[in-house]
């Protein structure tokens, strides 16, 4: 009885061979999970540029009532002119930045 | 701490490469068990890719308090029963046609070759709950115990079902064995 039993063993071990790629397929498999996993944590630690523009915005307000306060605006024209023509393509570049970040 | 937990502890500190260790080690049993109960090559390597990468995934839950295989079988076990389950596959062999039989001598007198060819055809026609705790029993020769944990059945049913799945092969194998071999290869 034990001889049989045995040699069912050996015959239920031989039975189903596994398919030569097989090993190979499942660690393709592992490492394009590993691959998408970093991909996503890099995504997720993009550089965040809000407090770039907060500081912007409030040295924008001081610079603003400083200048109000001190220079002639009808006589340093150009000098406002050159600020605003700096400041508004930041303020779109942050509203379009932010726009992204919600969608 | 054992050699396998201690890949498995490289793995989860991130060394990928280690997990192909514990790939060689257990694939070959993972595609045996999906075997056992798919009987089908595509579905089976389909199943064993899963099993390794469901299992991957869970690592980090694995505690080792039981066997790594028994976590690997008890996923493959799964998976393997919900393959099934979708498929709605029905076996011809019903699980009530029990008669305490043993496995005709004759079997073992044939050559290799065709002996697993008339195993094959036999376990093709068990039910899979029964093919797969015959390969828990003769090829991984898995403790009750460890049985019972990977498919979640009590001992006492494991036990019945392990003697009544041996019954029905031996008598599935006795009537192929009656037909004429060239007909059954």
């Amino acid at each position: 009885m034990k001889e049989k039993n045995d040699e069912l063993k050996n015959i239920f071990s031989e039975l189903y061979n596994k398919p030569k790629n097989l090993d190979h397929n499942i660690m393709q498999k592992i490492y394009a999970l590993e691959t998408e996993k970093k991909a996503l944590t890099v995504e997720k630690k993009k550089t965040n540029y809000t407090w770039f523009y907060v500081i912007l915005a409030v040295f924008f307000v001081v610079s603003v009532i400083v200048g109000l306060a001190y220079s002639d605006v009808k006589n340093n024209g150009f000098i406002w002119g050159v600020f605003f023509s700096i400041l508004i393509p930041l303020m779109i570049d942050f509203l379009l930045r932010r726009k992204k970040q919600i969608d | 701490m054992s050699k396998e937990q201690s890949i498995i502890e490289a793995v989860k500190n991130g060394d990928v490469s280690q997990y192909e260790v514990l790939v060689k080690k257990h694939s070959t049993k993972m595609f045996a068990l999906a075997m056992s109960i798919l009987h089908n090559q595509e579905d089976a390597e389909e199943v064993t890719q899963d099993v390794f990468l469901k299992a991957y995934q869970a690592l980090d839950s694995f505690r080792g308090a039981s066997k790594f295989s028994s976590f690997l079988y008890r996923i493959c076990y799964n998976e393997s029963m919900n393959l099934l389950r979708k498929r709605k596959i029905e076996f011809d062999v019903s699980s009530d046609q029990i008669a305490n039989t043993v496995i005709n001598d004759d079997f073992f007198e044939y050559k290799k070759l065709e002996q697993k060819e008339i195993l094959d055809l036999a376990m093709q026609k068990l039910n899979p709950e029964y093919s797969s705790l015959l390969m828990f029993v003769y090829y991984e020769e898995l403790s009750y115990n460890e049985i019972v944990e990977i498919t979640n059945l009590s001992l006492s049913n494991v036990k019945v079902k392990i003697h009544r799945a041996k019954s029905i092969l031996a008598n599935v194998l006795n009537d192929l064995l009656k037909n004429d071999l060239n007909d059954l290869l």
